[in-house]
């Protein structure tokens, strides 16, 4: 089978000899798609969630309004007592919750992709 | 000269679109998947640190994501935190990722005890073509 696929290179560079950091597409490699993405609230030590239904774990990213400072977005990590953002996935859902005593609620903003983590 | 490709999303008028309403554009970079993995790392079968090496041959620091089960109270099998995990308690049962020019690595605390059978912690990691440092 020949060599074949598509190449669409960055302005400035010339698609025959740009390096894969220089292309804004190339067929054989993947770019994050995104399976969902939305806002909501979360009250204060509640779970929150988005379906998904992939049946993988899905690669996600989940922003979470800071309770101390509710013009800062946290990013969602694993470190669940001290970040105040904690955010998981399994291979139905994507989960979040913020550890803070009262407050809220909190605005959350997500996104699932359809890549596998 | 005006050249390039530009994709929009459905219901939008390429002609007019916004940048937002793109689905793609040649005039922005985009994050280039490398390489994706998985493993499982038992620091508690070993009993000391475990660091997981992983090469990627791209010469240069990348940007990553590495996905993780955590320690098993508060986590759960099968459930995967975007890394780094600080574990509050005490010990040394954190698990944080960092890259250079040849390798990802991601280091496992020796008291990390993870959810999956015999205390092992599974993880998942990508690694883009896109850099992580000048």
């Amino acid at each position: 089978m020949g060599n074949y696929g598509i190449k669409v290179s960055l302005g400035g560079y010339d698609v025959l000899t740009a390096t894969d950091r220089q292309l804004a597409l190339k067929s054989s490699k993947t770019l994050q798609k995104v399976k969902v993405s939305g806002s909501t609230t979360v009250a204060a030590n509640t779970e929150g969630s988005i379906t998904h239904n992939l049946g993988y774990i899905p690669q996600f990213l989940v922003y979470g309004e800071d309770p101390n400072d509710a013009s800062n977005m946290n990013i969602g990590n694993a470190s669940w007592l001290y970040s105040g953002l904690a955010a998981w996935a399994d291979t139905t859902k994507v989960y979040w919750e913020i550890g803070v005593i009262g407050g809220g609620p909190f605005d959350i903003y997500y996104y699932v992709f359809y890549d596998v983590a | 000269m005006d050249y390039g490709l530009k994709v929009s999303q459905s219901g939008y008028d390429i002609a007019s679109a916004t940048d937002k309403q793109l689905v793609f554009s040649s005039e922005f970079n985009t994050l280039k998947v490398s390489s994706i993995g998985s493993g499982t790392a038992n620091p508690d079968d070993v009993g000391s640190t475990v660091t997981v090496e992983i090469s990627h041959g791209l010469g240069y620091v990348p940007a990553y994501t590495v996905f993780t089960e955590i320690y098993n109270v508060p986590g759960n099998d099968n459930d995967f935190y975007l890394a780094p995990f600080t574990y509050a308690i005490g010990g040394d049962a954190s698990i944080i990722a960092y890259a250079t020019s040849t390798k990802l690595y991601i280091r496992f605390g020796a008291d990390l005890d993870g959810p999956s059978a015999n205390n092992a912690v599974e993880y998942k990691y990508v690694i883009y073509l896109n850099k992580g440092s000048d």
